[in-house]
Formats: structure tokens, C-alpha cells, sequence
């Protein structure tokens, strides 16, 4: 998988969402965003990203710690990166922006 | 010299731009570190003897850092068997449980990369170096990186690998029960495979792959028990998705089988424990004595490289291997 390809498939800005299978704090972020999924996806196509499976495209946005979430629009542009997790209106926020 | 205490608050320090108020549960570090950090171990392979080795020392606020390359040697296997609690369960579940649970501790971290070479330096301590030449300190090293098989050069072989062609009776044979068996092996070893498959059907047949081996009292029991020897090398094992159905000879014969035995050759997965001067045993296992350190002091080595391989002997050699560690570190500490 890689960028490019993800970016040709979407039509509005996709939010990637690092993760690891291992990961707890990843699992929390992952049931916070599935209870607000419509939401999300009104204003961004979701991909979510397994650091384990992907070190490739991980390496290249600098995935240094999981959950990360990166805001990348249609140019390939990062908009906006996070770290940890965070609420959910707190996310809208920054993907409607 | 930093203790450990002062590593906790300054690893929290280093966090606390996140939002949540317990800021080392917000998330886990997978690539990022202090070159200059001193580590109290740095372990070497992160399934499950590194893993349970990080659980013993984690608890124990011993600063660990977990070097992984993520390969599992059975990572083909679709189920875990013989280990009490986790019958049954894909080996990806329990190590993915394991992490979880281990790294909630705070001074444990857990990086994803591969590790090139470990030099001794003069102070007693040790440098490893991953591939991405990122260097990394510590005062122990312990070594959790497995064996790997030597899949023998047959045709199909390598897929059923951990499906259908399984090295142990222990781990996988009781899901084989009364199902057409052949043991792929010669001499004493297949001799003993044969004993151990023996309760588990009498669909038995042996398969040398070349000129059979035996001493003249195991040729007799296995003539006894009416077994059929056949020496034809092999060329293929027919199989579907892994799952064999039929060994193909050099003469074109063939023969249908639902299980294979195998014990293919092992080597050590990491050649750095000998770089460093850790001798093996005669069977090629990392010598180690009843404290699971190696014949250099403060190399330690637990798992599969050193002991029987199964998870439960993985996951107790791991735990001693901790408890060791953590006992000398202590002893560091409290005399200083």
C-alpha cells in the first residue's frame, strides 16, 4: 500500500490512523472513533494503517509512536498529525476544519 | 548515571504535551530514543521468552528496551497448542495480548527494527546497533531470538510447513488424531518420532527420503509392528492451501498422507551471540547455565535458542532469565 494509491481511491481528505494490534491505547482510539464513525467519515476518508504490516508507508510519515493519526488532503499534503488519543469532538474539530 | 526513578519522570516529562492525564497510557513510543539512555537490559527479540522476560523485569522498574524484527519462527502456524490458558489460540492473538500487556509498564519500550551488531565497551557495558545504525546502551543484554528451521528442499514443502508438515507431536499432533501419518525422517530421530506418533494412529508409514538408517533392533520392532519403510527420495508434496494430500517419489509412485512429521535441522536465527563469544552446546543451542545467562557474563539468552522449543518453555525460561537479571542489577544498585 501506498500513498498514492490510498489518495487516488478517496474524494475528500483521508485520515490515516496508525495503529498496532498490540497496542491498547490504539483499541481505545479505534472503539472512540468506531462510536462516531458516520460523523468522521462526513468529512474524511478513514484508513486505518497497521505499523506491523506497513513499515513502509509508516516510515515515511514519521510513525514514531502509536496511535498516530495523520490529516492528508488530496495533494498529498499533511494537514495535521496527532499523537495518543483523543475525543472525539475534539477530532471532528480539527478534521472539519 | 541516571537511576531509575529519575528515567520514570523524565520519560513522563518527555510525554506530556498529550492531552490525557496519565500521559504513558495515551499511547506507546514504537521508534524514538535517547542515544546516551542507558538501558538496564536491552533484549534482543520480542516474541514471547523476550516478551515474558520485559513482563518480570517491568515489573521490577527495570529500564528494558525491546528490540523486535517482528518474524516469529511460527508465524505459519494457524494454532497454538500445549500452553496452559491459550489452547488452541493463533499465535499472532498471544503475542499481540503479550505486548499489550507488557507494555503497559512504564519502563519498558518496544521498538520495531533489527539488530546489526552488539559491541562490549570498556565500562561494562554494551552497545547494539540496529539496522537503521541507531546505537543503543545498556548494562545486560539478553538474546530471545529463536532458532530457524532448515526447510528441507522439497517441493511444496515449505508451504505446508506448520500446517500439514509439523516438527512436534506435543504441539500439533492431537489435532492429527487416527489421520494418515508419515514421519519424514531417518535414523534415531525417526525412530522417536515414530514412538511419540505411535498413540496418536497406527496410519504410520516412514519416509528416509535416501537409504534408510536404523539399527538392527529398531529395524526389527518397526518390521514388527508391520510399519512400511520407503527410501525413494522425494520430489513433491501435493498440497492445498498448505494442507498435504500426497507425496510424489522419484519413480513417479505416490503415496496419500493427511500428516507429515519433520524435524528439519535448526540453527541459531542470530549469529551476534557468537560474534560476541557465547558458545553452543553440541545440539547448536546457546549454552547457558541455571540462571539462563551465556558463557559471557551479562549476555543472557532465553527461549527457543537455548532450551526445548515451546511456548510454555519459552515463557518460563523468559521469566527466569528476568528474575536473574533483575537480581544482579539489584545487587548493583543496593552496594553502591
Amino acid at each position: 500500500m501506498n500513498i498514492t494509491e490510498i489518495l487516488n481511491q478517496a474524494e475528500k481528505p483521508v485520515l490515516l490512523q496508525f495503529f498496532a494490534e498490540w497496542c491498547g491505547p490504539c483499541k481505545m482510539l479505534t472503539r472512540i472513533i468506531d462510536e462516531s464513525v458516520e460523523e468522521v467519515t462526513q468529512h474524511v476518508e478513514l484508513k486505518r494503517i497497521d505499523v506491523d504490516q506497513e513499515p513502509a508507508l509508516s516510515a515515511q510519515f514519521q510513525i514514531r509512536a502509536v496511535p498516530t493519526m495523520v490529516l492528508v488532503n488530496k495533494a498529498g499534503e499533511v494537514l495535521w498529525k496527532h499523537t495518543g488519543i483523543m475525543e472525539i469532538r475534539d477530532l471532528i474539530t480539527q478534521i472539519s476544519k | 548515571m541516571v537511576s531509575r526513578r529519575e528515567f520514570i519522570q523524565k520519560s513522563t516529562l518527555a510525554s506530556s504535551t498529550i492531552l490525557v492525564a496519565n500521559s504513558l497510557e495515551s499511547f506507546v513510543v514504537i521508534d524514538s530514543v535517547d542515544e546516551d539512555e542507558l538501558f538496564d537490559v536491552i533484549i534482543i527479540g520480542g516474541s514471547y521468552a523476550g516478551l515474558s522476560a520485559a513482563l518480570t523485569l517491568g515489573r521490577s522498574m527495570c529500564k528494558v528496551l525491546i528490540l523486535d524484527s517482528n518474524e516469529p519462527c511460527n508465524r505459519m502456524t494457524p494454532h497454538s497448542h500445549n500452553f496452559l490458558t491459550q489452547d488452541g489460540v493463533a499465535p499472532g492473538q498471544i503475542s499481540a495480548k503479550a505486548k499489550e500487556q507488557v507494555l503497559k509498564y512504564e519502563t519498558v519500550l518496544y521498538y520495531s527494527t533489527q539488530v546489526e551488531k552488539v559491541d562490549k565497551t570498556a565500562n561494562q557495558t554494551f552497545l547494539v546497533h540496529s539496522v537503521e545504525q541507531k546505537k543503543y546502551k545498556a548494562k545486560f543484554v539478553l538474546f530471545a531470538t529463536g532458532l530457524k528451521d532448515m526447510l528441507l528442499p522439497i517441493k511444496g514443502y515449505a508451504d505446508c510447513w506448520g500446517k500439514s508438515v509439523i516438527h512436534c507431536t506435543y504441539c500439533h499432533g492431537y489435532e492429527q488424531i487416527n489421520r494418515t501419518t508419515a514421519i519424514l525422517a531417518n535414523g534415531d530421530l525417526a525412530f522417536h518420532l515414530l514412538m511419540l506418533a505411535s498413540p496418536l494412529t497406527t496410519k504410520l508409514s516412514i519416509l528416509t527420503n535416501g537409504q534408510a538408517n536404523f539399527t538392527l533392533e529398531q529395524q526389527n520392532i518397526i518390521n514388527r509392528k508391520g510399519i512400511k519403510i520407503i527410501e525413494t527420495p522425494i520430489t513433491e508434496l501435493k498440497h492445498k492451501q498448505g494442507q498435504v494430500s500426497e507425496v510424489v517419489f522419484r519413480d513417479n509412485s505416490n503415496l496419500q498422507v493427511e500428516v507429515i512429521y519433520s524435524r528439519p535441522a535448526v540453527i541459531q536465527k542470530s549469529n551476534i551471540p557468537s560474534q560476541l563469544g557465547c558458545e553452543l552446546t553440541e545440539q547448536g543451542l546457546l549454552k547457558v547455565d541455571n540462571q539462563q545467562e551465556s558463557t559471557i557474563p551479562r549476555v543472557y539468552a532465553c527461549g527457543d535458542m537455548t532450551s526445548f522449543r515451546s511456548v510454555a518453555t519459552a515463557i518460563a525460561t523468559g521469566s527466569a532469565a528476568g528474575r536473574a537479571i533483575n537480581a544482579q542489577l539489584c545487587q548493583l544498585d543496593f552496594k553502591s
